[in-house]
Parts: structure tokens; C-alpha cells; sequence
């Protein structure tokens, strides 16, 4: 039986730390996620900037190669798990209801739950910084690296245990967004009238549900052959193959890049038709080319494996699916282009983003192309020409694409503007200092500067262009505060945004910025893609109910961040059991029983309210 | 969540239940029969691995429900079983360990 | 819940296709040989007239019949607390005859992926009890059936799982097994050969 309610059960109107931890109201959980991974996205950069900062000269002793190694590791697990993940999910945590015409999404309490064991996972991998056991292997993790023999600390431990925990919250949300958008749409809204935004979510949900097993099970593997000497990876003369690692890891790597650059794709095909005041071009072939994306990305993960000696029958089956799934992916780049194609070209900073976007995710699509070429991969391979391509898709592509969503629903999810002139000159900084960084990379990869090393020979002819690379990565780095300043900015001083500031055509713009608690007044009736900007199907919705009228959303709830909170220190606990067995073995039954309880208490939480949202569909 | 109707109107009754739990129990006794018989291995085999499908399919569609279900749960159903399957071939394939 | 499972194909697919892959691979130590069909034959069929018992149950629940739903429930748990009954003893067999978790590739990726399974059927039976005791205290109702159609579902995946770990890893991966261990030496020496 849930403990007593009646002093942790609050109406959604209070502020402060309790209701932010207990709450379930999606656009609360969408803001926290969007400000966890900016401060992450802070974080990597930092490590990112050390790491410019060492390679800027030849033989450089700023920092010994052991922190190099971590420092890249952490980079990359931080920007894709950290940064690029919770981005996407915090707008679609914001914004699917909204554009659907929903209150909340289908399980609100599951929702805080994978917000919190995505922090709480994040916290525990990097807690390790103080424990000395900063991840330092790499952000993949190849076996036998991994292994007790190669990785003595435990920094391997904390990287596996973060990424488990966080992949519980990642893959709950998977469920949540799957459900929430087949069973709750507004009356009318056909799948084929959804935003193109929210198509991508349904995808990257699918995919989040499907890719992620196999990541929970190499991780596992790994645990095991870590902890209780088991076999899996690491012991060759017992038989095991440490590709199986490999192979495991990138059949979640591949579907995982496509779950990071899908939402960046959805929000760009929004925001395209608003500023050029057209419907987007094609958007079935969109759709259609998205879901082909996703499933084809599953038949695509040996091509992060062309080197390792499997063979040409392989390596060229999998050739052949890569380029292969270059195909649906040009669909779409034609079908914006085709958008923009005759429109009235509006151009404030979502637009540039936008624009943005298309040309550097282009161009680091044309590089992915050529590595899908197993001959020329084997030259490419581990090089910095990889590392130049998979910036321009996931900063080129992703960042500019997220930020094109930021500059675009900032208005809507605050009630103010941000300011044009300061996002225009954190754009071009942004863009001028991201090709300064990156386009050099390429030249560098060519002309033979390996990857994850910590410095090079003098001799080596790689100065002259680092020293453009590290001096680009200044510039987006003084982009960076141009945007932190802009949002600090105008969350106080913004000029007033109003319902519909752009002028756009989706649902989310019908209701108040910010929106109420219960998002709309009156549930629409849709009937067509672009219900604002139809006049036969336009929606006019009241601006507000009166508050006894108000409909009954679900109630906050403390169960989500105690189990979350749970299951990270059963993490915490099998690391501390490591070294002090009972210590550890304490932590890992206490907190497992406050797990337990915890479940049972949010079973068993009434769930009056939210047979109340249901009823409406 | 009204997407599953509570209107089962053709809802089969415990007779029917039973009796497919029969024809699971006589599949398995086939499963097992083939194993200790002296066929060629590549026979049974085939065997065993049509007879597990029948019995997953029935188990699927009757005890689960999902003949008489939305068309939408068969998709999450069965179109990560096709990714599975696919993968497992791939992964066979690659460790050159298909002779089973 | 089929979002679940689904999901939950993937995550037992690969513990399969892991072990598939490993098959004949063990360089020393108890495989194939060791399992004993008829005992898990004997357990292959408690699991399935547990699953008979779950849709009894929650047919039962559906027309209002109370007592039959809480007597098929039970029995479920039951039947399912058996199942686990002879996954205990046969891992503890196995242990006695040498096979642990840490002794080869077999042991790893049998004993994991059955483990796995094994810890789904125990989180089941859990589940199968709150259910029960929640008919009594008026949780669980005819009106509500949906809650026990869900864990029906879980249940019955549960189930299909042990379906295809029993026809392909059991009997297909048991049958001829004495050929496999020579087999094992010659595949490891060639595949380790080329590195």
C-alpha cells in the first residue's frame, strides 16, 4: 500500500526543488532533460577543448597520454549518451503531446523515471573522475581491453554500469513514446497528418526498443566475464572471440547513430515549411524514407568493422547494405531541398540552423559514403578522416539540428523570444568555427594522423592544420557562451513570444506559450497536416478554462526518483562489492529492497487521474 | 488506453484451451521422440526446429491472443522477430558456425 | 506490454544467437552432452500447462468467476515455481558434473541465457501472487481483467522463450552430441589460426 500521500501529493501549479523531483508533467521532464544535457554538452566540450588544447602542438606534455585516453572516451560517451540523447528526448518529451493534441504522453510516471535514471546513470559514470577511474577504453569499449587483465581499475565498471543504467531509462522512454503516439492522438490526426517530428520520434522509439537489447547484453557479457570470470570476450585460449564484442556493440552502434541524427531530421523537416511559408515537399517519401532508415540501419553494423578480417564476403554484403541506406537518406535531402525550392525564404536563426544543417550533414554524409567503400575504408579506418566525417553528421547534423529546434520553440516552451541578432552571431561563429575544426580533419585523416592519439612527431607535417583545428575549436567554443548568453539573456529580458510567433502550421502554436498544465483547453479535432495554416480545418481553441473546469491531470509522484535512485546504487553497490565485499553487498540488498518497494508503491499509486486523460481518446 | 476491446465476442471458452494445451503437450512428445530416434541429423533436425515453430505459433496466437487482436500488436511482435532472425543468420554466418 | 516483449525478443534473441555462435567452440570442459533431456522434458511440459492454467485464469476472471481465477492463478505460480524447482537442481547438477558459469564458453552462454530466463519466470511468479492477493482484496475484478490479461501476456512470452531455448539449444544443440566435442578442437584450432 503506498505510504500516507496526503503530504507528498501536490497540485502542479507550486515551484521548487519537490515538485520539479516529483513531477510528471512531460513538459516539466522535457525542460529537465534539455537543461541536464546542456550542461553535459558543457562538460564534453570541456574535455574536448583539453584534448584541442594538447594536439595543438607537436610532443606536447599537457596532458600524459593516460588522460588522453580518457579524455577521448568521456568525450564520446558523454556527447552521444549525455548530450545528443537526452537533447532529442527532451523535445520529444516537450513537444509530442503538444503536437498531437495530448495532455500528457501514456505513462507520465515512467516518463520522470527514465529522466532520473538518466541523470542518476550519468552522475555514477562520472563519479568515477574522483574515484581515479575516469572510462579510459575507448567510447565503445573494444574487448580485451575491457578485460580485468587490460583495464585493472574499475573505470571500465563505472562506464558499463552508467550505460546500463541509463539504457533502462532510454528504453522505458522507447515504450512510453511508441505508446503514446499510436493511442493518443487527437480525434482526426491520422498517422499520415502527424508533423514529420513526430514520425521521427515513433521511429527512434522503435529503434531505441530494438537496439538497445543487444547493447544490454554485451554490456552484461562484459560484467560478467569482469566480475564472475566467465568467459565471453576475453579468453582466448577457452575459446571466446572478442569480436563477438564488436559485432554485439555496433548491431546497438549503428541503429543508435540513426536514434541520434533522426530527431535532428524530424525537427529540420518542421521547421523548413515555416520559414519558407510551404508545405513540406513530399511528405509521405520522407516518412517512408524514414522508416526505411531505421530498419535498414540494422543490416549495416559491419561496416564499423571492414578492418578486423572477416572476410570479402562480409565485408562486401555489408558494403552493399551501407550504400544501400545512403539512398532513403538522399530522398530526404532532395525533399527539403525541394521544399526551400520556391518558397519565401524567411532567414532567422531556426532557418539558418536549418540550412545549416543540410549542408554539413551533406557533406558528412558524402565522407560516410566513401568509407562504405571497404577498399578506400581500409586506408580511412582509424584515421582522422572517420573522425572528421561522424562530426559533420552528428555536430554538422545533429547540434545544428537540435539548435535549429531550440531557436525555434524556445518562444513556446518559455513565452519569450530569443534574440535574433545575438542567434545570428552565435550562427556564424558557430558555423565558420565548426568547419574551421572539421573540414581540416579530413586532409589530416588523408594524410595519415591516426586517431586517439595523444600527440604526434614533429616531423609528421600534422601541425600546421591541428593548429587550425584547435584554433577552430575555440571559436565554437566562444559560440557556445555567444548561446549560453542568449538564453540567460532572454528567459529574463525576451520579448514576449505569444501563441504563434513564427507564424507555423502545427498544433503546439494553437495553445499559449507557455502552455498550460494541461496543455489544451479543449481537445482538437484535426483534419489535416497543417492544421493553422488550413482555413478549412483551422483550429481556434478558447485560451483558457476556468479553473473548476480545469481536467484532472495525473498527480506528481516521488516513485519514479526512488526507484531510479534505487537501481543506481544496486549499480554503485556491485562496484564498492568489488573492493569491499560486505560494504557491498549491504548497499546492493538494501537498495534492492527499496526497489522493490518502490515498485510496489507505484503499482499501487491510484490511478484515478489518469483513467480521466485516457478517457478522452 | 482503450485499444484493447473488452468485447471479446468469439472469446474461446476453457474447452478450447484445454484442447490446445493437449496438442502443445503431443508436439513436445513428438520433439522429444525425434531426439532418441535414429534419423539422419539433418531430418530431425528439421524436426525439432519446425515442430518448436508450430508450438510458438500456437502459444502466440491462441494463448496470447493474437489472431483475434489489433493488427498494430502483431507489428511489435513480429517485426523485431524478423530483425532477430536476420541477426542471428548474420551472426552465423560471420563466425562460419553454421553446421549445426 | 507487446512493445515489452517485443523488446524482449531482441534482448533473448541475442543471448541465443550468442550461445548459437559459440556452439562447438568450448575448448575443454562438459557441453552438450551433459544436458538431460527427459528431466527437461519433464519441466518443458510444466511450463506449458502453466501457460494453460494462465489463460484459465484469466478466462475465468473474464466471466466474473472469481474462484476460478484465483485458483488458476495459483496454480500458474505454482506450476512456474516447479519450472524454477527443476532449473535449480539441473544447474546444481551441472555444477557437481563441472560446469559452471566460468568453466567454458558453454557454461557461460547456457547457463546466462538460461539464467536470464529463469529470472523472468521467478519476476513472473512474483507478479502472479500480487495478482492473486489482490483478488481478495478487491484490486483485481472482473472489470479490470486487463491487468491479468497483461500479465498473462508476460507469461506466455516467458513460456515461448523456453519453446524455442528447448527445441534449439536442448534438443537440436543436445542431438549427436558426442560428435560436437570433436568437432570443437578442429573449429578453435582453425579459427584461431588465422588469429
Amino acid at each position: 500500500m503506498a505510504a500516507n500521500t496526503s503530504i507528498l501529493r501536490r497540485p502542479l501549479a507550486p515551484t521548487g526543488i519537490w515538485a520539479w523531483m516529483t513531477t510528471v508533467d512531460h513538459k516539466r521532464i522535457g525542460i529537465l532533460y534539455g537543461v541536464t544535457a546542456f550542461f553535459f554538452f558543457m562538460l564534453g566540450g570541456m574535455e574536448a577543448l583539453i584534448m584541442r588544447a594538447q594536439l595543438a602542438s607537436a610532443e606536447s606534455t599537457l596532458v600524459s597520454a593516460a588522460t588522453f585516453n580518457a579524455l577521448f572516451t568521456m568525450h564520446g560517451t558523454t556527447m552521444v549518451f549525455m548530450v545528443v540523447m537526452p537533447s532529442g528526448a527532451a523535445f520529444f518529451n516537450f513537444l509530442v503531446p503538444l503536437m498531437i493534441g495530448a495532455r500528457d504522453v501514456a505513462f507520465p510516471r515512467l516518463n520522470a523515471f527514465s529522466y532520473w535514471l538518466f541523470l542518476f546513470g550519468a552522475i555514477l559514470m562520472n563519479f568515477s573522475f574522483f574515484m581515479n577511474a575516469f572510462p579510459d577504453m575507448g567510447w565503445f569499449g573494444y574487448a580485451p581491453l575491457t578485460s580485468n587483465e587490460f583495464s585493472i581499475s574499475n573505470s571500465t565498471d563505472y562506464w558499463v554500469l552508467g550505460l546500463l543504467v541509463m539504457g533502462i531509462g532510454t528504453t522505458a522512454a522507447g515504450f512510453n513514446f511508441v505508446v503514446t503516439i499510436l493511442n493518443m492522438r487527437a480525434p482526426g490526426m491520422t498517422l499520415m497528418r502527424m508533423p514529420v517530428f513526430v514520425w521521427m520520434t515513433l521511429i527512434v522509439a522503435f529503434l531505441i526498443i530494438f537496439a538497445f537489447p543487444p547493447l544490454t547484453i554485451a554490456l552484461t557479457f562484459l560484467l560478467f566475464d569482469r566480475f564472475f570470470d566467465t568467459n565471453f570476450f576475453v579468453d582466448i585460449g577457452a575459446g571466446s572471440d572478442p569480436l563477438l564484442w564488436q559485432h554485439l556493440f555496433w548491431i546497438f552502434g549503428h541503429p543508435e547513430v540513426y536514434i541520434l541524427i533522426l530527431p535532428a531530421m524530424g525537427i529540420v523537416s518542421d521547421v523548413l515549411p515555416t520559414f519558407t511559408r510551404k508545405p513540406l515537399f513530399g511528405y509521405t517519401m520522407v516518412v517512408f524514407a524514414g522508416v526505411v532508415i531505421g530498419f535498414l540501419g540494422f543490416g549495416v553494423w559491419v561496416h564499423h568493422m571492414f578492418v578486423t578480417g572477416l572476410g570479402p564476403w562480409a565485408n562486401a554484403a555489408f558494403a552493399a547494405t551501407t550504400m544501400a541506406i545512403a539512398v532513403p537518406t538522399g530522398v530526404k535531402i532532395f525533399n527539403w531541398l525541394a521544399t526551400l525550392y520556391g518558397g519565401s525564404i524567411i532567414f532567422k536563426t531556426p532557418m539558418l540552423f536549418a540550412l545549416g544543417f543540410l549542408s554539413m550533414f551533406m557533406l558528412g554524409g558524402l565522407s560516410g559514403v566513401m568509407h562504405a567503400v571497404t577498399a578506400v575504408d581500409s586506408q580511412q579506418s582509424d584515421t582522422y578522416f572517420i573522425v572528421a566525417h561522424f562530426h559533420y553528421v552528428l555536430f554538422g547534423g545533429a547540434i545544428f539540428g537540435l539548435t535549429s529546434g531550440i531557436y525555434y520553440w524556445f518562444p513556446k516552451i518559455s513565452g519569450k523570444m530569443l534574440s535574433e541578432p545575438i542567434g545570428k552571431l552565435h550562427f556564424w561563429l558557430m558555423f565558420i568555427g565548426f568547419n574551421l575544426t572539421f573540414m581540416p580533419m579530413h586532409i589530416l585523416g588523408v594524410i595519415g594522423m591516426p586517431r586517439r592519439i595523444y600527440t604526434y612527431a614533429e616531423d609528421m607535417g600534422f601541425e600546421p592544420l591541428n593548429q587550425i583545428v584547435s584554433g577552430g575549436s575555440l571559436i565554437i567554443a566562444l559560440a557556445i557562451v555567444v548561446f549560453t548568453f542568449n538564453i540567460a539573456r532572454s528567459v529574463r529580458q525576451g520579448e514576449p513570444a505569444g501563441d504563434n510567433p513564427w507564424g507555423a502550421p502545427t498544433l503546439e502554436w494553437s495553445i499559449p506559450s507557455p502552455p498550460h498544465h494541461y496543455n489544451f483547453p479543449v481537445i482538437p479535432t484535426v483534419r489535416s497536416q497543417y492544421p493553422l495554416w488550413d482555413e478549412n480545418a483551422n483550429v481556434v481553441l478558447p485560451p483558457a478554462l476556468p479553473a473548476h473546469n480545469e481536467p484532472i491531470m495525473p498527480d506528481p509522484s516521488y516513485w519514479p526518483i526512488m526507484l531510479a535512485f534505487a537501481i543506481t546504487m544496486v549499480a554503485g553497490g556491485l562496484i564498492i562489492w568489488q573492493g569491499h565485499a560486505i560494504a557491498g553487498l549491504t548497499v546492493i540488498s538494501s537498495m534492492g529492497l527499496l526497489g522493490m518497494r518502490s515498485i510496489f508503491g507505484w503499482v499501487l499509486e491510484p490511478m484515478e487521474d489518469e483513467a480521466h486523460v485516457s478517457a478522452h481518446h | 488506453m482503450a485499444h484493447i476491446a473488452e468485447t471479446h465476442a468469439n472469446h474461446p471458452g476453457p474447452r478450447l484451451y484445454i484442447t490446445i494445451a493437449v496438442i502443445l503437450a503431443l508436439l513436445t512428445g513428438i520433439e522429444v521422440g525425434a531426439f532418441f530416434l535414429e534419423l539422419s541429423s539433418w531430418i530431425v533436425v528439421w524436426i525439432l526446429l519446425l515442430l518448436t515453430l508450430t508450438k510458438f505459433m500456437v502459444v502466440v496466437f491462441f494463448f496470447m491472443h493474437l489472431r483475434m487482436d489489433d493488427n498494430r500488436f502483431a507489428l511489435l511482435f513480429f517485426a523485431p522477430m524478423v530483425i532477430m532472425v536476420a541477426l542471428v543468420i548474420a551472426l552465423l554466418a560471420l563466425f562460419q558456425n553454421i553446421t549445426r | 506490454m507487446w512493445a515489452f516483449l517485443g523488446s524482449d525478443v531482441l534482448f533473448f534473441g541475442t543471448l541465443i544467437a550468442t550461445h548459437l555462435v559459440y556452439r562447438g567452440q568450448s575448448v575443454s570442459g562438459p557441453t552438450e552432452g551433459i544436458l538431460d533431456i527427459p528431466v527437461t522434458s519433464l519441466s518443458t511440459f510444466v511450463l506449458l500447462m502453466s501457460s494453460l492454467a494462465m489463460v484459465l485464469a484469466l478466462s475465468g476472471l473474464q466471466r466474473g468467476k472469481m474462484g476460478e481465477a484465483r485458483f488458476w492463478l495459483a496454480a500458474t505460480a505454482l506450476l512456474g515455481s516447479v519450472f524454477v524447482g527443476f532449473q535449480m537442481y539441473e544447474f546444481a547438477e551441472f555444477a557437481n558434473e563441472g560446469l559452471t558459469p566460468r568453466t567454458n564458453l558453454f557454461g557461460s552462454t547456457f547457463l546466462i541465457m538460461t539464467g536470464f530466463h529463469g529470472t523472468h519466470v521467478v519476476i513472473g511468479i512474483f507478479w502472479l501472487w500480487s495478482l492473486f492477493f489482490s483478488t481478495f482484496n478487491g484490486k483485481i475484478h472482473q472489470g479490470n481483467s486487463l491487468e491479468v490479461e497483461i500479465a498473462g501476456l508476460y507469461w506466455h512470452f516467458v513460456d515461448i522463450v523456453w519453446i524455442v531455448i528447448f527445441g534449439v539449444v536442448y534438443l537440436v544443440g543436445a542431438y549427436g552430441a558426442e560428435e560436437h566435442v570433436h568437432e570443437a578442437t578442429h573449429s578453435a584450432a582453425a579459427i584461431f589460426g588465422l588469429g
